[in-house]
């Protein structure tokens, strides 16, 4: 495993990006009937995608480039990046299941393109796919899990 | 606000270079430091004596303070580190990799060294000025040699230095950071490698995933207390044999080593903890224990002697120091495990990869070069093609209202700010109502703007020009003042034309609703979403005084007084006309439903009703609603009540949903497509009375099924706002009766809207309500326009769900077809009915490529017998080809 504070300039900065993509087991067909109701969402390096405490629950899937998590640290609040999302990963899946302001920042880190559905457009997916819309909902919630076990193991200090 | 972004652990690379210190600066401190290392190699075979007391008593016991406090500049200038390096720097290193015992090993065997020789030191070096002149000179040429073979400072200096575990121990926290001035370039030589990143290299060692890995320097943390201890309470030589003084030493160590272990099994910390306890535990005993003998050989060599309180200062100092480093040491740890612990990100497998971006690209078509820009967000969007900006905006969860999707209602402005000639012109609706909205020339309806280029768009209307008032053309002088009675769609585009027609009589807008024009279509969003009218309004705050047209908002108009020409209003006061335009709308119908009128029985035709409603959810915190008809407001009034989290039930009274525009696999269809949202659908369902104690509790139906329910919600239909009229002694039916100029049975009388009853018809319908308030306008005025009724097309979009029906929806006379696809099996549903092979027919849910094409078509009656197969195949590309060359 790879670590941030350790990525040598020799080495390639993609090795550092983990593992844990959203509906991996998911082809063609299955995105095709998300992307009817879905668009996608071009970024550039720098550029701030979601800014915390925004009123906006879509949530992204990365499918090109990547982009870092940003939280305040600290009391002066400075920004820090305690994520990077690359292609397959899922972002502001938070804001998109509780109604509640976006948690932090994302801001790409590469050009990339990101497909992004709405709480909305979401239902209507749901409506027309709902076996799809089954599994797309377990995933998150498997993702979630994973980011609650990562958590509580920060809490418990044994990482 | 933005936070300031900062790294809180730089590399070397990122570290910020405080003193402008030339590079060759460096160069001469090595050196130096490499001549006085070679000097006292010399000195200690030369002068034994003095050799051995400078260098075991006076220097070396400096280096554990140094590496405790800027352990950079020892890493620079450390004469065995120019040793080392020497060879990279003069271009003749062979630069391998280490092998993985190295890897592996080389700490371990860096730390035996350095408790070997450390311990050695009692019965040899301390007293053998050649021992130790060899000892140091052996130590320069493996450095040398192990630069030579090695690459970076992996041959010496990051992995078997003897003295490399004890500077990984002290410096976790150094009192100032000096960066890495030996590698240029970094070759990536070492794992967590200290000169890379100082402040987190430690704790990047104790959070490997191998625990052998972590065990290694575990065990040189733990050892170290206890081997420090026994350096200064075993007996020196010749006191205690060489042999007795090692295993004393290592029982020292070990004993040191047992109770951390011991600790640490015991005590629920995190090991980070424990070792940096160790750290400051050595530190501090082996000046606690050896800073009288320094001070002593100090004042041997100064000739002064410091009294004792110089000595506690110092270990006081140090002590406190040791706590300061402790709190830093302790406190980086939750935030270095914090960003570490990204394991969110994500590397997808290749063929995962591609699958995606297809996805993403096939779905935006050939145009996935082009972009839609959104302000003021700074959002883009690949554009893709003929989707509509709304439908853009909608999937990407942007924030925008909707309505009528026609261009008519106005929900939806947009500025188009750059790229106006990528999007679909025009059309003289659209520039109607965006006349009405006040708009001028970079303004657009998203609903109107294919996407066919890049644009940007500002969906802030406030950014749009003006619009310029149309020259006036002199009105008829014997018309000085004209009524309007109501203010929704009807009766402002009536104003409106009103005020286009005629540049100077007075124009009276009198309104019951508090509210300036709003989009009706969006109230049952007020159902669910928290932010009230915000968006509804449909124009800006100063429409009307722009228009000099005089507003009379929550008015009541009380009598119309025809012999008189006045309306009478509720508030005592009268206005004269010259002209009346009723446009007052409809309520929602009251159905005749036993025990209406109960609390928790709701119609929804209003934006106060609506919010009346959400109100009483959360009043009584109810979870059960049912909602008595299954048409399009119902069915949009039922998906906002799911979305406040109610269980709801759609009682609709025929046998499928939309019986007007679906047939029954359509209305099937979309009963599914309800359940799939939690919305459940029962047919064949009629109420027939609600049933309660203070409240409604339960809805029997007429067959005398009960339905659990503390919200009855009937959205069964619309009842024209007839009173006034009928009062007036208009001719009433359902509606004001109205002839094909919107004259009511007084001359001086219009009407249109809801409240319009022309040839027995009261469509309800958003755009006919803006034809007649245009047409009634212009008659009042004196013109002669005349309604002629559209082809009855209805798009709805039903909880997102297009839905597209026109003409007749299934076939049932002498030589007519159906043409009937295959399903596609997610949803979607489409069918032509055609009529001795000429298209009089069409229902389309969930397919809005092929809307326009039918429409044109159906309007056409065009001839589709020739391609009937590909039809029924479900080729339906060939009727956009059609519907152009036809066109």
């Amino acid at each position: 495993m790879s670590n941030p504070f350790f990525d040598y300039p020799e080495q390639d900065s993609g090795n550092s990006l983990a593992a844990l993509v959203f509906l991996p087991e998911w082809g063609k067909a299955q995105w095709d009937a998300l992307m009817q109701q879905a668009s996608v969402r071009r970024f550039h390096v720098g550029e701030t995608l979601v800014r915390r405490g925004d009123i906006d629950r879509s949530l992204m899937i990365v499918t090109r480039g990547a982009i870092e998590v940003l939280i305040p640290q600290g009391r002066k609040g400075e920004l820090v990046a305690v994520a990077v999302l690359a292609t397959g990963a899922v972002a502001g899946e938070q804001a998109f299941l509780d109604n509640l302001v976006r948690s932090a920042d994302l801001v790409a880190r590469e050009d990339g393109e990101a497909v992004v559905i709405g709480v909305d457009a979401f239902d209507i997916f749901a409506g027309r796919h709902p076996e799809l819309a089954r599994e797309f909902l377990r995933d998150l919630a498997r993702i979630l899990s994973v980011k609650l076990r990562q958590a509580n193991d920060l809490i418990s200090g044994k990482v | 606000m933005d936070a300031p972004r900062a790294n809180p652990f730089p590399n070397y690379l990122q570290l910020r270079k405080r003193l402008p210190l030339p590079p060759w600066i460096w160069d001469v401190g090595r050196v130096l430091s490499v001549s006085v290392l070679v000097g006292f190699a010399v000195l200690l075979v030369a002068r034994p004596d003095t050799g051995l007391v400078l260098f075991w008593k006076t220097v070396v016991p400096v280096l554990p303070l140094v590496f405790f406090l800027v352990p950079g500049l020892w890493r620079n200038l450390c004469p065995l580190a120019a040793a080392n390096q020497l060879p990279r720097r003069v271009g003749i290193s062979k630069a391998w990799n280490p092998p993985a015992w190295w890897k592996e090993y080389g700490y371990v065997l860096g730390f035996a060294a350095f408790f070997l020789l450390a311990s050695s030191r009692k019965f040899l070096f301390n007293d053998d000025g050649t021992a130790t002149s060899i000892l140091i000179l052996s130590a320069l040429a493996a450095a040398f040699v192990g630069g030579f073979l090695l690459k970076g400072k992996s041959g010496w200096c990051s992995s078997i230095c003897p003295v490399y575990p004890v500077q990984r121990l002290y410096n976790q926290s150094p009192a100032v950071l000096v960066g890495n001035t030996h590698c240029d370039p970094c070759v990536g030589c070492t794992k967590n490698c200290y000169d890379f990143n100082p402040s987190v290299a430690y704790l990047a060692d104790l959070h490997e995933e191998d625990q052998y890995y972590v065990g290694y320097r575990r065990l040189f943390a733990y050892a170290m207390p206890g081997f420090v201890l026994g350096y200064f309470l075993v007996p020196n030589a010749p006191v205690a044999a060489p042999s007795e003084i090692l295993g004393r030493m290592a029982l020292f160590a070990g004993a040191g080593t047992g109770l951390f272990l011991a600790a640490e099994s015991l005590v629920k910390l995190p090991l980070h903890r424990f070792t940096s306890l160790a750290a400051m535990g050595a530190l501090n005993l082996f000046y606690l224990m050896g800073l009288p003998a320094w001070l002593a050989t100090l004042g041997t060599w100064t000739g002064i002697d410091l009294p004792a309180a110089v000595r506690f200062g110092i270990q006081g100092a140090l002590g406190g120091a040791s706590l300061v480093w402790l709190v830093r040491t302790w406190d980086k740890e939750a935030l270095y495990r914090l960003m570490t612990g990204k394991q969110t990100a994500s590397q997808v497998s290749p063929t995962a990869a591609k699958i995606l971006g297809d996805a993403s690209r096939s779905a935006s078509g050939a145009a996935s070069g082009l972009e839609v820009r959104f302000e003021p967000s700074g959002k883009s969007f690949v554009a893709q093609a003929g989707k509509s900006i709304l439908e853009t905006a909608e999937a990407a969860g942007l924030p925008i209202e909707s309505g009528c999707r026609m261009g008519m209602c106005g929900a939806d402005p947009v500025v188009v700010l750059d790229g106006s000639a990528n999007l679909s012109p025009m059309g003289e609706e659209e520039k109607a109502t965006l006349a009405r909205l006040g708009l001028g020339g970079n303004a657009r309806l998203a609903c109107m703007c294919k996407v066919r280029g890049s644009a940007t768009i500002s969906l802030d209307r406030s950014a749009a020009d003006p619009s310029t008032p149309a020259e006036a053309t002199p009105g008829d002088p014997s018309i000085r003042s004209v009524v309007v009675l109501g203010n929704g769609i009807a009766g402002v585009t009536a104003a409106e034309n009103l005020r286009k027609g005629h540049p100077d009589c007075e124009i009276h807008l009198v309104a019951r609703e508090a509210h300036p024009l709003y989009n009706r279509m969006g109230i049952a969003k007020l159902v669910y979403t928290r932010g009230a009218m915000e968006g509804l309004y449909l124009q800006p705050s100063a429409w009307y005084a722009e228009r000099r047209i005089t507003s009379w908002l929550n008015t009541r108009a009380l009598r119309i007084d025809r012999a008189a020409k006045v309306v009478e209003l509720a508030t005592g006061e009268s206005i004269p006309y010259d002209r009346l335009v009723l446009a007052t709308g409809s309520s929602g119908l009251v159905p005749p439903i036993e025990g209406f009128g109960m609390k928790g029985t709701f119609v929804l035709r209003e934006a106060e009703e609506a919010m009346a409603l959400r109100a009483f959810l959360q009043e009584h915190g109810t979870r059960d609603v049912a909602v008595s008809g299954g048409g399009l407001l119902g069915l949009e009034a039922a998906y906002a009540l799911r979305k406040i989290g109610q269980r709801v039930v759609v009682l609709e009274r025929g046998e499928w949903l939309l019986r007007r525009q679906l047939d029954a696999a359509g209305g099937e269809l979309l009963r599914v497509f309800l359940a799939n949202l939690g919305i459940d659908v029962l047919v064949n369902a009629e109420a027939a009375s609600v049933a309660g104690d203070d409240r409604v509790r339960r809805v029997v139906l007429k067959d005398g099924r009960v339905v659990p329910a503390e919200v009855l919600l009937a959205a069964v239909g619309i009842r024209p706002n007839v009173d006034l009229a009928r009062h007036a002694g208009l001719e009433t039916r359902r509606g004001v009766v109205v002839d094909a100029r919107m004259r009511t049975s007084d001359p001086d009388i219009f009407a249109c809207g809801d409240v319009g009853e022309f040839d027995g018809q009261i469509p309800g319908l958003w755009p006919v309500a803006v034809e007649q308030g245009r047409i009634a306008a212009a008659n009042a005025l004196g013109g002669e326009v005349s309604y002629a009724p559209s082809v009855p097309v209805t798009a709805l979009k039903v909880v997102g769900l297009d839905v597209v029906s026109m003409g007749k929806i299934s076939a049932s006379g002498e030589g007519e077809e159906e043409i009937l696809p295959p399903s596609s099996g997610d949803g979607r549903y489409r069918k032509l009915v055609l009529s001795e092979g000429r298209l009089v027919g069409a229902i389309l849910m969930g397919h809005g490529e092929s809307t326009s094409a039918v429409s044109a078509l159906s309007r056409r009656k065009a001839d589709l017998s020739k391609v009937r197969e590909e039809l029924k195949a479900g080729r339906w590309e060939v009727l956009d080809d059609l519907a152009e060359t036809a066109g």
